[in-house]
This record gives structure tokens, sequence and C-alpha cells, in this order.
């Protein structure tokens, strides 16, 4: 009886032993994982960064063919395309944010913030399709002339006509961000400490002058932490850019209604075409590369920004 | 007397008002957009069969190779990051304690791998496959979809974990339970509800997700029948048929956009409400 109570004993601490070891070299390889992503991207474009860095970054030129291979013109893309949508977003964001969280009775704040989250989860693919099928048309037959005819500004005036533009892209970027920044800054407004609202009615001011000159103020490090999450969502996302940014590659979009080459619509466009060039292939990788960086570089900001507030609060 | 202040206080309020409803129909024009040009398109033809004389210029035939090879690619994806995120998540939660150095590190790689784009995934993915000369096809697409949604899966299953109370570990202790006892006989049961939101999660990401599977999958005419083999996704379906010229084959792009939204909304609202329905079964 006893003899079988331990070999039991011994068979179920081996499991054990098993069970934890291999879930520990799991866990591990979380970090092997990103290592590795990081390793194989900058390893792959080695070859065309040692060949010439800054030609590569700062070069305006790309003819694969030629191996001419000038970023510049993607990167500005991603950045055109990207600042613009925040432009857009970040006051209609912030608003309804305040909204959301001031203004609203409770249980429609839950059910509008469960509304937005839902529909943060379609696919981009989706938002592409409505870019292409709504905002297009719109930007063609009516914002682009009635912006060009009445302000003669160059930001207005392009060649383009197609309606596939910074623009568009901007717009459906700017709805697909939107939940997200809505979502946290709500968070960020609703964790100041309801005395402090208290305080500031009591002394008579109406609610748009706390929001004004108390919320805001004591949530802006939260609001920018909002912004640059945002900024990194954006600058990543492919499809919906894709579809709708137009993605030709004739000159650096300077009117907001030109064509735009953001870098993650390079990289989806070319990879079929890489095979036979080598160097080819490190410039597509180093895009990959530069998008990393640039997505982790806002996260880490961003976080390390929530970070402090959360700790200060504690 | 109407003061200053109360005027401000109106044209913010209206400013307010104004956004949060540009907002609203922007949301909801999406839906509309997709409803009224996908139920357009819908027919039993366009759902039973698959396309005839190529996806680019044949205009017979529906999205039946797209919609299954979704749910393949959308399960064998959602069914191998699960048991990744598994281990992962009862080893920092279960065999060390939440809140130590070694767990507190690697929910933040986790975090870390969230904020990848995942054309990024896509691009890595690619690069193995080139080193390795594995040729596109849905097991490559599955695995490398399956990286992307690691982190949604982890994170999602990691708060439920968090939040089982210590004594309920405490009296598996005392009766003498190994770890590994207390995870799969106490610790799945409480935490059951939460699992199946994360899976439910990361299902619904993982086919909606177009950049990683783009050139990891390819695209193919054919239904998926092998795992070595490309495969049709429904979110490049939309993308490649949209950018005919042909008015037939736009069409089926239309129809697979309503199938993905419609999919994509099922699984969101079958997870919100799985939640609720098995929290009953929960000790509090």
């Amino acid at each position: 009886m006893d003899e079988l109570f331990f070999l039991k004993l011994k068979k179920r601490r081996k499991v054990n032993r098993f069970v934890r070891r291999f879930s520990f070299l799991m866990s591990l390889s979380v970090f092997c994982l990103f290592i590795l992503i990081c390793l194989m991207l900058f390893g792959s474009s080695f070859s065309l960064l040692r060949k010439d860095v800054f030609g590569v970054i700062f070069g305006t030129e790309w003819l694969p063919h030629q191996e001419k291979f000038g970023l510049l013109y993607f990167i500005w893309g991603s950045i055109y395309t990207t600042l613009l949508a925040l432009i857009i977003s970040v006051p209609i964001s912030l608003f309804t944010a305040i909204l959301i969280s001031e203004y609203m009775p409770k249980k429609l704040a839950m059910n509008t913030k469960l509304i937005f989250d839902v529909l943060s989860g379609v696919s981009p693919v989706v938002y592409g399709f409505w870019g292409v099928m709504a905002i297009v048309p719109l930007t063609r037959n009516f914002i682009q002339p009635f912006l060009a005819d009445n302000l003669h500004i160059k930001l207005f005036l392009s060649d383009n006509k197609s309606g596939f533009s910074v623009f568009s892209a901007a717009i459906v970027l700017a709805v697909m961000v939107s939940p997200l920044m809505v979502s946290i800054s709500e968070e960020v407004l609703r964790a100041i400490p309801f005395e402090i609202r208290q305080a500031t009615m009591s002394l008579g001011a109406t609610k748009w002058e706390m929001v004004k000159k108390v919320l805001l103020k004591k949530g802006a490090t939260g609001i920018v932490a909002a912004i640059i999450l945002s900024f990194s969502r954006t600058v990543g996302e492919t499809m919906a850019v894709l579809m709708v940014a137009g993605c030709q590659m004739s000159k650096m979009a300077i009117s907001a209604f030109d064509p735009a080459y953001p870098l993650p619509a390079l990289i989806a466009n070319t990879f079929g075409e890489t095979m036979s060039i080598p160097l080819y292939k490190s410039a597509i990788f180093l895009a990959a590369f530069i998008l990393l960086i640039l997505t982790l570089a806002s996260n880490l900001f961003g976080w390390s920004i929530l970070l402090r507030i959360e700790e200060e609060k504690s | 007397m109407i003061s200053a202040k109360k005027i401000e206080e109106k044209i913010f309020k209206i400013l307010m008002y104004i956004s949060f409803s540009l907002l609203s129909i922007a949301l909801v024009s999406i839906i509309a957009v997709v409803f009224v040009k996908g139920l357009g398109a819908l027919s039993f033809k366009m759902l039973f069969s698959v396309p005839q004389g190529g996806y680019y210029l044949g205009g017979e035939g529906g999205i039946l190779n797209a919609i299954l090879g979704s749910i393949a690619i959308g399960s064998i994806a959602t069914l191998l990051s699960f048991l990744y995120a598994f281990c992962i998540v009862f080893y920092i939660n279960v065999y060390r304690f939440s809140k130590s150095q070694f767990s507190r590190s690697v929910r933040f790689f986790l975090d870390i791998l969230w904020g990848i784009p995942s054309i990024v995934y896509g691009a890595f993915g690619f690069g193995i496959m080139l080193i390795f000369k594995i040729p596109a096809s849905l097991l490559a697409g599955a695995l490398t979809l399956s990286f992307v949604i690691l982190p949604i899966m982890a994170r999602t299953m990691d708060e439920t974990l968090r939040m089982i109370p210590f004594e309920m570990k405490q009296a598996a202790y005392s009766l003498g339970a190994t770890r590994f006892e207390i995870s799969y006989k106490v610790i799945i049961k409480q935490a059951f509800p939460g699992l199946l939101t994360a899976i439910l999660l990361a299902f619904g990401r993982g086919i909606g997700d177009a950049a990683s599977i783009l050139m990891t999958a390819s695209y193919t005419d054919s239904l998926p029948t092998s795992l070595l083999r490309p495969v049709a996704t429904l979110p490049l379906c939309v993308f490649f048929q949209l950018s005919t010229p042909f008015k037939e084959v736009q069409e089926r792009g239309y129809a697979a956009a309503f199938v993905l939204t419609i999919l994509m909304l099922l699984v969101s609202l079958l997870a919100r409400l799985s939640f609720k329905s098995f929290s009953k079964y929960v000790v509090k």
C-alpha cells in the first residue's frame, strides 16, 4: 500500500517537474521571439546598410533595377498620412472622450464605449473597403474640388484627380484609430479623483471651465500618451492605406490630394518581386526594420508616460 | 443675463456633440456601406461555389474558397497560439508569483510584441521562409498569424488568471496538490470564461488580419485541402477583387467584405455573451 502511494507521488512530481521545465522554456521563448524578429530584419537588411546607409534612408530615387533604393519618399509618405490622420482625429477623439466621461449618464457612456470597442475590432480591410467605396468618391467629387476652388494654397492643389490620396488615407486612418484614442483618454479623464471635480465646481466654475482648467491640465500627460500610442498604431497600418492612398511613386506628396506611398504599403506591394535582386530584398527588409523601430520607440515612450502617471497615483 | 462663460460652455458642448456625431456617423457608415454593397452581391451561388476562370478575370463563381480558407487559417492559428499562450500564462501565474520580476518582464515583452504591426510579422515570416526555402502555404500563414495573435491571447488570459483569488490556490496546496494539478483541476475551471473570451477575441483578430498572410499564405482559387498548399482568405479576397476593373469580379469582393464583417461581429458578440453565461459557474 505504502509503496504504491510513493510510486504515485513520484509520478505526480515527475509530471509536475516536466511541465514546469517545458513551460519555462516556452516563457523564455517570448524574449527569443522578439530578439529573433529584430535580428532577422536587421540581418537581412545588413547588406544594403553596409553599402550605403545615408543613400538609402535619405535617398529619393527608387529604381530597384539600377540598384537605387531611396526610402525617403516612402518614409515621408508614412509620416505625412499619419500626421494628417492624427490632426483630424485628435480633436474629434478628445471632444468625444470628454463628452463620454463628463457629460453622458453612466449607462449610456458604458454602451457607447462598448459599441466603439466592437467597431474598432472590425478588420482593417473592411475599413479599406469603406475608404474605397465611400471616402474616395467623396474626396474626388466634393471635398477636393471644393477646397481647390476656394482655397488657392499649395496644400490643396494637385494634379491627381482620382481621389486616392493622402487625404483619403488620413480620413480612413483617423476613423480607425479614434476608438483607441477615445478609450485611452476617457480612462485618463476618469482616473482623475472625484474630489477635485467637486472642489472646482464648488468654486462656481461651469462644467466646461472645470474640464478646461483642471481636467485637461491634470490629464495632459495621459492624453499625450494616448496620441503617441495612436501614432504607433497608425504608422504600422497596412491594408487600409494600401487600398486608399494611391501608391504611386511619381513624386513626393506635398498637397494633401497627392497620392502617397507609405512604408507598409511598399512592403506589401513589392514582396513578390524581390526574389531576383538580392539588394532589393534587403531594401524591403530595411523598410520593415524602420517600421519596427518607429513603432517600438513610440510605444515605449507612450507606456513610460502612462507608467509614471500610475506611479504618481499610488 | 447670459454671461460669457455660459456661452463658452454652450459652444464647446456643441463642438463635443458635433465631433461625437461625426465619429458615430463614420463608424455607422462603415457598417452601412458593407451591408448595402454586400447584400446586393450576396446569393446562394456566391456563398457556395469557388471562383471560375481566375480570380482576377473570371466573373463566375463565388467565394467559398475564401470563407473556408479564412476559417481554416484562423482556427489553426488560434489553436497554435492558444497552446503557446497557455504554457506561458500558466507558468507566470502558477509556477511563479504573478508579481515576480520574471512574470512582469514576460508581460512587458508580450506588450512589445502586441505593438509590432502585422506587416512586420509578415516580413519576418517571409524572411524565415526565404531562408529555409519554404513556399507559401496554409501552414506557414497559420504560423505567422499565430505570432500576430499570441500577445492578444496571452494578455487576455493573463488578466483572468491574475483575478483568481489566492485563497483558492492555497486551499488546493493544503490538500497536497502539485502546481500542475492545481492548474488543470482548479484554475482552468475557474478561469474558463476568461479563456474562452481570449480564444474568441484572438480568432476574431486572426480572421481579420491580412498583412501578415499576404505573402506567407498567398492566394488561390481552389478550396483549402492541404496544409502545404496556398490558401485563400476573406480579407485578401476583398483586397484582390476590388482591384480589378470588372464589375462581376468586384461583386465577389463586396460579398467577401460582408461575410467578413458579419463573421467578426458574430465572434465579438459570442465572446461577450459566452463570458456572461459561463461566469455563472465560477466561484466569486
